[in-house]
């Protein structure tokens, strides 16, 4: 049970390709925190290296306030699981469990009550004499799984330890290692390029891109409170949509001007947008803040409505995705899937602009709001 | 009328596979056979009296059967101490050729050390150099060092090898990382990684080179010949030779010899034929 920090941590890999640039990031005991990034974005590494399993270029890193910079990874007290499980095929499931147990010398009798234990947690006492071959996917990442628990560490690490199962698969899984952790009541590190699995699973999500933090939040105000573009358009699926708009002051009122529709700003935002008359800007808006004129039942319409022409319609069942164009761009909505919309049909589309955001069009900072998040550095 | 020739299609394709099949069983008998022939051959003259070995038209099947060949043949040199020597050279040359081209394979595979690709390919190198030019040199240093006629001569120079840490070095890398990785997390050093880990799924290719070291030593005729001196060092080979006078050569006893020395290769190969045939299974990873 233990505290992760990492204090300006950088890599830089041999070619001078820096893969992670300044990384602080403070992870509590018993937190779940989840690193998410397209690939490339030095989440990875950031694992590896709190592993043991890369150098650090730079920085410090303290697990339980003690300075592991030149601990070898065995002496760091955590355990890891490997995307592609690295399970050691020559050894059965049991011998797979005991044998960081037996390196580190445990007696026979707890090793064995150690593997029964964490086997009956993952409900795999009944695989313990197969070897990995005859293991099927699933059973591998629950093998995997309890080759960590049985050494009780003070951190587990998880590297994209899904993305090898199916859909199905994954999404049962997601909820066993949530109820695991419940369970375990330990600090977990958990890599993925999945932004649903990070939502799902994280208590703190920590989103990466280019080697640097972008933005470090709770799930909730990561989606409500991204804090620029590129968080705005990787959490959240289908993505949020992105349309460049001029500012345009109408005596007390501004105005986005897309150029074949106008939308008001609500009041609170004008203040942000002061700097910005007749300037470029970009706004944001999820698909489900945007509503079909005729099923919409709030009164606030006025400076939100305009036309636009449905070129697709995507049933998916409980919903329907409709992807809409004003001629100069597209969007996306997500309504009711009862909405009768027919494609190439004209319709009033209404932006719930009190859930819009607006971004900087050179910075892609999000304007107005730095509370509750994190700065980008 | 379409459907018909399909059907007429599928027909003459079958056909055309089963032609295919037959002409390929033909070839690999023909070849297979007269591989065999010649050792037929062996045990057909190991097994005639003197006089019966070019009898013409040739006789496969002995007439009379001649079992005493073997004694003799056994009898006519120190072949129980020749089978002795043979042994202990192979069988430490073997491990000992798999031992060091196993350690050195792994170090190449996966240790960072300064000029490392410049080393190997500097011990890729010394396979260039034909047996030939060293023995003189390799002679020398035994002779300085008073090895000449002991074991030490006839199996230290043997026990290191080029081809064997090229070939394993290139199966090491094909052992995925990540299983070293959550060894070192579970706590292994490294020759406990490459004790533990990685010679255990090395085993098919282990098998396959002291396969090969195993054969190459024992047949090995040249080596021997120029290292040992007196009768209780010599190998089966030198034994073997004996059996050739400079004008007659007593064919029988040969061949039973030959029999004789050629018995434990093939149990060695028999034993570890399936490494051979065996793909290499690393199905502990991914579903």
């Amino acid at each position: 049970m233990a505290e992760v920090i990492l204090k300006n941590i950088c890599k830089t890999f041999t070619g001078n390709v820096q893969a992670v640039k300044n990384v602080n990031l403070t992870i509590k005991d018993k937190e779940f925190c989840v690193l998410v990034g397209p690939s490339g974005c030095g989440k990875s590494t950031t694992l590896r290296m709190i592993a043991g399993l890369e150098e650090i270029t730079s920085g410090e890193i303290y697990i339980d306030n003690k300075l592991v910079n030149d601990i070898a990874p065995k002496d760091r007290d955590i355990a890891m699981v490997f995307q592609n499980y690295a399970l050691y095929p020559h050894m059965n499931v049991k011998e797979n469990m005991a044998f960081s147990l037996k390196m580190r010398g445990y007696p026979k009798e707890e090793i064995e009550q150690r593997i029964k234990e964490s086997a009956s947690i993952l409900e795999i006492l009944h695989l313990l004499d197969r070897t990995p071959a005859e293991l099927s996917g699933g059973q591998k990442q629950r093998v995997a799984v309890g080759r960590t628990i049985v050494r009780q560490p003070k951190v587990f690490l998880f590297d994209e330890p899904l993305s090898n199962l199916d859909a199905k698969l994954r999404v049962q899984m997601r909820a066993e290692l949530k109820k695991l952790h419940l369970r375990l009541q330990t600090t977990i590190i958990y890599v993925t390029h999945d932004q649903i699995e990070a939502m799902t699973m994280g208590n703190k999500i920590v989103v990466m891109k280019d080697g640097i933090i972008q933005q470090i939040a709770d799930p909730v105000s990561l989606y409500d409170s991204p804090v620029n573009k590129f968080v705005a358009g990787f959490i959240g699926s289908p993505p949020m949509n992105f349309i460049e708009t001029t500012v345009v002051k109408k005596g007390d009122e501004i105005f986005l001007d897309e150029g074949t529709f106008l939308v008001k700003v609500p009041s609170k935002m004008i203040q942000f947008l002061e700097n910005y008359n007749n300037k470029k800007v970009i706004l944001g808006i999820r698909p489900e803040d945007i509503y079909d004129r005729f099923y919409y039942t709030q009164p606030k319409t006025e400076g939100r409505t305009f036309i636009a022409t449905v070129e697709v319609v995507e049933p998916v069942g409980n919903e329907k995705y409709l992807h809409l164009t004003t001629g100069k761009n597209s969007f996306q909505a997500r309504v009711d899937a009862h909405n009768k919309a027919e494609e190439n049909q004209d319709i009033e589309v209404v932006f719930d602009m009190d859930k819009a955001h607006i971004f900087d069009i050179e910075t892609e900072y999000r304007l107005g709001q730095f509370e509750n998040t994190q700065s980008p550095q | 009328m379409t459907e018909l020739t399909g059907i007429e299609s599928k027909k003459r394709k079958k056909r055309i596979e089963l032609i295919k099949k037959i002409i390929s069983y033909i070839c690999l008998s023909v070849i297979g056979i007269s591989m065999l022939l010649p050792f037929l051959w062996m045990i057909s003259t190991s097994l005639k009296e003197p006089g019966a070995v070019f009898t013409y038209p040739p006789e496969w099947i002995p007439k009379p059967v001649v079992f005493k060949n073997y004694s003799e043949a056994w009898n006519a040199v120190p072949f129980g101490r020749f089978f002795i020597n043979s042994i202990i050279v192979a069988v430490c040359i073997t491990f000992g050729q798999l031992f060091t081209a196993s350690l050195a394979g792994y170090a190449f595979a996966r240790l960072e050390f300064p000029g490392k690709d410049k080393l190997f390919l500097a011990y890729l190198a010394t396979m260039m150099i034909p047996g030939q030019v060293t023995m003189i040199p390799i002679f020398i240093v035994l002779k300085t060092l008073g090895w000449i006629d002991t074991y030490k001569a006839l199996i230290l120079p043997g026990m290191f090898t080029a081809y064997g840490t090229f070939m394993l070095r290139q199966f090491f890398l094909t052992i995925p990382k990540d299983l070293e990785e959550a060894a070192i997390i579970d706590g292994c050093s490294r020759f406990t990684i490459y004790l533990k880990i990685i010679l255990p799924l090395s085993k098919p290719a282990l098998a396959t080179l002291g396969t090969f070291v195993f054969l190459g030593s024992w047949n090995d005729f040249m080596w021997p010949l120029i290292v040992t001196n007196s009768m209780e060092m010599k190998t089966l080979p030198i034994g073997l030779a004996s059996f050739q006078g400079l004008y007659t050569t007593d064919w029988t006893l040969l061949m039973a010899a030959s029999v004789i020395v050629l018995a434990p290769v093939l149990i060695v190969y028999i034993f570890n034929q399936r490494f051979f045939t065996k793909g290499i299974v690393m199905t502990g990873l991914k579903g």
